[in-house]
């Protein structure tokens, strides 16, 4: 009967009962037992070790009496099982291994492993079954190193850089003979001495005859990767090579001389940095790394390398495993090694062509490097350092497991937490292990992400005069001239000169926004550069500094917001126009330092009340009206900046444009009329009317008022309306209230009553005017008038059987309007009045409601969208042409808006030129250029537009 | 890639050739040529070669004419006609703007996003035509050759002479020739390429019309692929063959079926019939092509046997589509045949609009309407309307009218190539009606 610890049991998932039968096997009396339990219980995860030794015991008792006779080596199987599962097993099965376990832990040198492997190939009649042997005890030795703390994560990866150079060195000795000279290079990880427990090993061969050779380097890769009972010795990959797998396996340095020169590709050049000779004829090793060093650090970077490199790494993101595993890939997801890479090298291959001192094939190497040199910040450096010493232990012990080549952290909390266990977290009382592992991983992911793009800022930075001490000694000396124009080039700027003479004067000076600036710009250019206008916006942005340098709105949004900087900066490359609207209104600054605020619906009650407690103060009209134009705009530029960062569509956009000239209209009435008899409706037409406001609309409208008697007076108070409404109205010059749609046009009365209005169009109106009064809708004033002038209205707008000579009169001026349109330049697309354009669709849906509004009710509401669907349910249009209009309507809805909000002067034409196309495609959501595929799209949506308005409308 | 580059560059050398002439398509067919020296093939297959596209019918993009020619080194040929020391070769381009996007107007990426619609259904689109032309003594003496002992050599001897020629030089081009005979009307001839995938065949198509205009050339008479050079006589064709494949299976094969014509042959026939009138404009893209197509078996000017009713049958000639007989060990050859297009066609977009109509009809699952067995000349009127067989459109313009209502033809051509396509051909149909023809003066004025 055993006496344990029924703690000490638990930890190895047992009870007194189960201890006896399953512990007999290992020959031990309860002290010896609890001894070795407790040291078994050390690691990670003793279940693992218990069963290793129960096996040993039984295949071999005498083994397991040696190994149980020392703490320390129990102490080292201990470890080794909390992390992996496939190494205990090669201790069970293998004395060798069990004499690496117990053995001296000292680490072996490339040459050390030379020797042993020779020794093995000699002794075992040059099986790849003694190298394969040599490679798992060598990979045990560093898992042991690294597991019981003697070698930190990038020792162990330069340890295993050793042990497969050794190896592969040796079998070089072997099968090469003496008259061909082959250099063996490492490339990727090898290269960069930062090999994984499992990786693949990267392999360039070099000759003077590469003909000779060429059966010496097969030898060599078929040794290597000859299958034996424990697998191959190593997974070597050869497809760096020069046309990949379709390439010869071995080349001179003259033919790879001319595969340089002529045919290699970016990536190819970038695979080079980590190029370094291992094995075989040192001296041609070493003429081959000169040979490549001007094709890695050429005099000048071809303008599309970091370009390409750049793309890369955006299809790396997209790819395969990291759509299927996510966040929790390792190596290829945002935030993943990858990008901690990615990001060195691209820094590298950028400033290592003028400093020599860059050119390290090893990552960690090449950051410090970089750090030391000024070309990144020291402390970006040490939290990227970190980071990737943290993700790379995490990928070590996760391959460790089964020692399977994975990069996929499990999604299984247990195997998870066992993970955790293994990288070193253990449970306490505030959180667990696998929760404090999580919360790391994510946080790393999370600042690797950010701090990625920081590392190429931040330097731009602090190559300026007018720091303190201080921050001289915190950011260190930063990049010269030269060295900041070269990485604004490469992030996207395309007058990186201007671009650096901007930031200069951003970051330059002792105003404390220049402070601020200082350290927030890395963190936010990196949206700027990605934006579709990057020199216009840092241009708005020293602009809208300059102007604002003592806002403190501008000051507190920059320091204490990250993220609405971004924002800002983002808006900023997106439309110079909202630059302008923050310089007047620096408030709205402030709003954006909770984005989330963007993604609320539209509140219209609210803005209403608001807008009532300020029509209420007892201020005088003017100034009052001063305050609601103050309120609106904000709205206005609010529904801008949702747009632009299209969290919004075009609809929404459109309605929310009309309830703002609503609430303008309103406004101005309400202060225009004083007490008195007098009533006034203000009646929306156009686009007003239809509920479908653009930026640069204009309001049409036209007013009645009642009773006869207050004629003057209701003159005046509508001359008052358009003052006021030019107060108020929120982006002049759009906005402008516009009455030439009255009757008589500019010579005809500013208001008129219902009776003048029923006289003039019953007997003078032309049939086309009838036309704009399909879009009539009561905006403002008196409600009741409104709806009853509507009422008489209507009845001689839709009648049931309209003359031909009506509907004919309208076709006619809608053929007179095309033939007389100004004739756009040539390339231009006029997407108002050209063929297919907006107009088309307005007046086929406004001649469908005067044709037949009078026997489909449903025709008669304004409103394009409502139009459509009332004409497609009255069967006067099919479905397909349904869909056609509306989506015409809302594809050159929405690009009119982008035009004007990117700063076109006249947003109902396209110009030709090639950058605002392409800075639209950008902004409508096209990857760029876009160009080609915008014009496409606007095509078939005018064509198909043109189509349905010859049927329908003619 | 690289390889085929590195081909290039080496045969350049060797065989000292000096100059290389970067062949493209315009919108309307005809073939574009920029020429090159050799020491410029290197940067041209990088960077490409620019080029003011506002001179190409079809590439003008106003707000950047501009263009870049990246060769397809896969095209390289030596033009066996030049001299063999210090040669001239060729290769066909591909188009981009200045952004580096292949450009939407490139008839030659028009066609090669159509097959690329097609590998993504599974299939491969491959072609084969026959395309006819007549030999006249020059340009403007349209007088058939055997008509008068002009040469030397008797007329006969010179054609077949000329015949030989051309083929071995097609041969020397890399362009296998299946089939060469002298056609029905006289100095026709007709010389067939052997199938091949859709893009070889286009840029094959290409080289065919340079080759034979050369090669007649260089025999002192001037070879034509107008559709219908004598009214008193049939006119040329580019009946075309065409088959998909999936893998190395043909997908127009079904032995189980009782014509021997897979569930995909029949609905992808039904689909080009459906489509046939929209289509036949880019198919037929010239005025006189219209007069190709005017079925008159008799009277002053027989015609013979174009295709102008929209049917198929199996060894009936005088159908819109015809499903050839092959040999059941041939399961490989199963293919329709249509017999519309004229060889004045550009073939990129011929091939692109045919596929297009047939893959659609594979989508929509078109059925196939049954065979027309009767000589449909030989119909009336009214015979035709009740076996439902409608006619191809008459005119240019009546083509170019189904064509502007065709959302299938603006997909297949893009919006750009479907704009400029309509709107040069409209100004083309409006020169010809404002012409007084020698008919109308001949016939009206002396009564009139």
């Amino acid at each position: 009967m055993v006496t344990l610890d029924g703690r000490l049991l638990a930890l190895f998932g047992l009870d007194d009962e189960r201890a006896g039968i399953r512990l007999a096997p290992l020959c031990l009396d309860d002290d010896q037992l609890t001894r070795v339990l407790e040291l078994l219980g050390l690691g990670a995860h003793p279940t693992t070790a218990l069963a290793a030794v129960l096996d040993l015991a039984e295949r071999d008792a005498r083994g397991w009496q040696r190994l149980a006779a020392s703490d320390e080596h129990l102490r080292r199987l201990a470890f080794l099982a909390g992390a992996s599962d496939a190494l205990p097993d090669l201790i069970v099965r293998s004395a060798d291994a069990r004499a690496v376990l117990c053995g001296d832990l000292a680490p072996w040198s490339a040459a050390d492993v030379r020797l042993r492997a020779g020794e093995a190939l000699a002794a075992h009649g040059a099986s790849a079954e003694a190298l394969a042997g040599l490679q798992r005890l060598g990979a045990l030795r560093v898992a042991l190193r690294d597991l019981l703390g003697m070698a930190d994560t990038p020792t162990a990866a330069a340890e295993l850089s050793q042990l497969a150079e050794g190896i592969v060195a040796a079998a070089h000795d072997h099968v090469v003979g003496g008259d061909a000279a082959l250099a063996v290079v490492a490339m990727g990880k090898l290269g960069g001495r930062e090999l994984n427990y499992v990786s693949d090993v990267d392999l360039l061969f070099v000759a003077h005859d590469a003909g000779a050779a060429a059966g010496s380097a097969r030898a060599l890769v078929d040794l290597l990767g000859t299958v034996t009972p424990s697998g191959r010795v190593y997974e070597i990959d050869t497809n760096l090579r020069p046309e990949g797998r379709d390439g010869p396996l071995v080349r001179s340095l003259d033919a790879y001389r001319s595969y340089y020169e002529r045919w290699a590709s970016t990536w190819e050049f970038q695979a080079l940095l980590k190029a370094r000779p291992i094995a075989g004829d040192v001296e041609l090793g070493q003429q081959f790394r000169t040979l490549i060093e001007p094709f890695v650090w050429p005099e000048r970077l071809v303008d599309d390398a970091v370009a390409d490199i750049q793309k890369m790494k955006g299809a790396v993101e997209r790819s395969a495993p990291v759509r299927a595993a996510g966040s929790r890939q390792l190596k290829l997801a945002p935030g993943g090694l990858r990008d901690i890479e990615f990001a060195v090298q691209l820094l590298q291959l950028v400033h290592g062509r003028a400093d020599p001192s860059l050119r390290s094939a090893n990552t960690l190497e090449g950051l410090m490097a970089l750090a030391a040199g000024g070309y990144v910040d020291d402390g970006d450096a040490n939290l990227f350092s970190d980071a990737y010493q943290f993700l790379r232990t995490v990928e070590h012990r996760l391959q460790l497991r089964r020692m399977r080549r994975t990069h996929v952290v499990p999604a299984d909390p247990a195997d998870r937490r066992r993970l955790a266990r293994a990288v070193g977290f253990r449970d306490i009382r505030a959180a667990d292990a696998l929760e404090q592992f999580d919360r790391e991983f994510n946080r790393v992911q999370g600042y690797v992400r950010r701090l990625h793009e920081k590392l190429f800022y931040r330097p731009l930075l602090t190559r300026f005069g007018e720091l303190t001490a201080r921050e001289q000694r915190q950011l260190g000396s930063g990049l010269n001239e030269a060295a900041a124009v070269q990485r604004l080039a490469a992030l996207g700027f395309s007058a990186p000169k201007r671009a650096v003479a901007h930031l200069d004067a951003l970051v330059g000076g002792t105003t404390r926004l220049a402070r601020v600036l200082r350290t927030t710009l890395p963190a936010i250019l990196p949206s700027l550069a990605s934006a579709p206008d990057p020199d216009g916006g840092l241009t708005e942005l020293r602009t809208l500094c300059e102007r604002l340098v003592h806002d403190p709105t501008l000051l507190t949004t920059l320091r204490d917001a990250p993220p609405s900087g971004e924002l800002l900066v983002d808006l900023l490359g997106r439309s110079r126009l909202i630059g302008e609207w923050l310089v007047r209104d620096p408030d709205l600054i402030g709003n954006l330092g909770d984005p989330s605020t963007l993604d609320e619906p539209f509140d219209a009650d609210a803005l209403h009340t608001q807008l009532e407690a300020l029509l209420q103060r007892s201020a005088d009209p003017q100034y009052r009206a001063q305050a609601i134009g103050r309120r609106l705009r904000r709205e206005l530029v609010w529904t801008a900046i949702r747009d632009l960062s299209r969290r919004t569509d075009v609809e929404s956009v459109a309605d929310h444009l009309t309830d703002v000239a609503d609430a303008v209209l309103d406004a101005a009435c309400r202060l225009a009329l004083t007490d008195g008899d007098l009533r006034l409706a203000v009646i929306g037409l156009g686009k007003l009317g239809a509920g479908e406001l653009g930026y640069a609309s204009d309001l049409d409208v036209i007013v009645v008022f009642d009773p006869p008697a207050a004629r003057d007076d209701a003159l005046a108070a509508a001359e008052r309306v358009m003052s006021l409404v030019s107060v108020i109205a929120p982006s002049a010059p759009a906005f402008t209230l516009d009455l030439n749609l009255r009757p008589e046009g500019r010579d005809g009365p500013l208001a008129r009553t219902m009776e003048s209005y029923e006289r003039y169009y019953e007997r003078w109106a032309r049939p086309w005017e009838f036309l704009a009064l399909t879009q009539a809708r009561v905006v403002a004033g008196d409600r009741e008038l409104g709806q009853r002038w509507l009422g008489a209205i209507g009845e001689l707008v839709f009648q049931t059987r309209p003359s031909v000579q009506r509907l004919s009169s309208v076709r006619q001026m809608k053929a007179r309007v095309e033939s007389e349109r100004a004739r756009t330049r040539q390339g231009d697309v006029d997407i108002k009045l050209g063929p297919g354009g907006l107009s088309d669709i307005e007046w086929t849906v406004q001649l469908l409601a005067l044709a037949h509004g009078g026997a489909h009710p449903r025709l008669r509401p304004p409103g394009t969208r409502a139009g459509l669907a009332a004409a497609a349910e009255a069967g006067l249009i099919d479905d397909r042409q349904h869909g056609w209009l509306l989506h015409g309507w809302r594809m050159m809805t929405q690009l009119r808006n982008v035009l004007y909000l990117i700063g076109e002067r006249n947003s109902h034409v396209l110009r030709a030129k090639s950058e605002t196309r392409a800075h639209a495609a950008q902004v409508l959501g096209y990857d760029p250029p876009g160009i080609q595929r915008l014009e496409e799209d606007l095509r078939r949506a005018m064509r198909r537009v043109r189509n349905v308005h010859e049927q329908v409308f003619y | 890639m690289d390889k085929q580059q590195e081909y290039v560059l080496r045969t350049v050398e060797e065989r000292d050739i000096r100059f290389i002439r970067l062949w493209f398509t315009d919108v309307l067919g005809m073939l574009k040529s920029v020429a090159i020296t050799s020491s410029e093939v290197e940067s041209a297959f990088r960077e490409g070669i620019g080029f003011d596209g506002s001179a190409v019918d079809g590439f003008a993009r106003v707000q950047e004419s501009d263009m870049l020619a990246v060769p397809d080194a896969t095209t390289f040929q030596v033009l066996p006609w030049r001299p063999s020391d210090r040669g001239v070769a060729r290769m066909f381009c591909d188009i981009f703007t200045p952004h580096g996007e292949p450009f939407v107007g490139d008839p030659r990426h028009v066609l090669r996003r159509n097959l690329q619609r097609a590998q993504d259904l599974g299939f491969t689109y491959y072609v084969h035509p026959e395309i006819e032309f007549f030999l006249f003594r020059s340009a403007d003496d349209p007088t058939p050759l055997d008509a008068g002992g002009y040469f030397d050599l008797t007329p006969t001897e010179m054609q077949s002479d000329f015949r030989r020629d051309a083929i071995h030089t097609l041969e020397a081009m890399g362009i296998s020739v299946e089939y060469s005979h002298h056609e029905v009307a006289p100095s026709q001839h007709e010389i067939d390429l052997r199938y091949a995938d859709a893009l070889s065949m286009a840029d094959n198509v290409m080289t065919y019309r340079m080759v034979v205009k050369e090669v007649a050339m260089q025999h002192g008479v001037y070879a034509t692929f107008m559709p219908k050079p004598l009214a008193e006589h049939w006119g040329s064709a580019m009946h075309t063959h065409v088959s998909l494949f999936e893998g190395d299976t043909n997908a127009f094969h079904d032995p189980d079926d009782a014509d021997n014509l897979s569930p995909v042959a029949k609905q992808f026939t039904a689909g080009v019939l459906t489509h046939a009138r929209e289509i036949t404009a880019v198919c037929c893209q010239w005025v006189n092509s219209y007069k190709r197509l005017s079925a008159a078996m008799s009277g002053p000017f027989p015609t013979g046997e174009a295709p102008v009713h929209v049917s198929w049958g199996r060894n009936n000639r005088s159908a819109l589509v015809r499903v050839p007989l092959y040999k059941p060990s041939k399961r490989a050859s199963a293919r329709v045949e249509l017999r519309a297009p004229d060889p004045a066609c550009n073939p990129y977009l011929m091939f692109s609009v045919v596929l297009a109509a047939g893959l659609r009809g594979i989508e929509k699952g078109y059925d196939l309407p049954p065979e027309t067995e009767d000589n449909i000349f030989e119909m009336t009127a009214a015979q035709r309307r009740a076996a439902g067989i409608v006619s191809l459109p008459g005119n240019l313009d009546e083509a170019l009218r189904e064509m502007e209502g065709s959302e299938l033809v603006a997909e297949t051509l893009g919006e750009h190539v479907f704009d400029y396509f309509l709107r040069n051909k409209r100004v083309e149909w409006d020169a010809y009606r404002a012409q007084i023809t020698p008919y109308e003066v001949q016939r009206y004025l002396p009564m009139l």
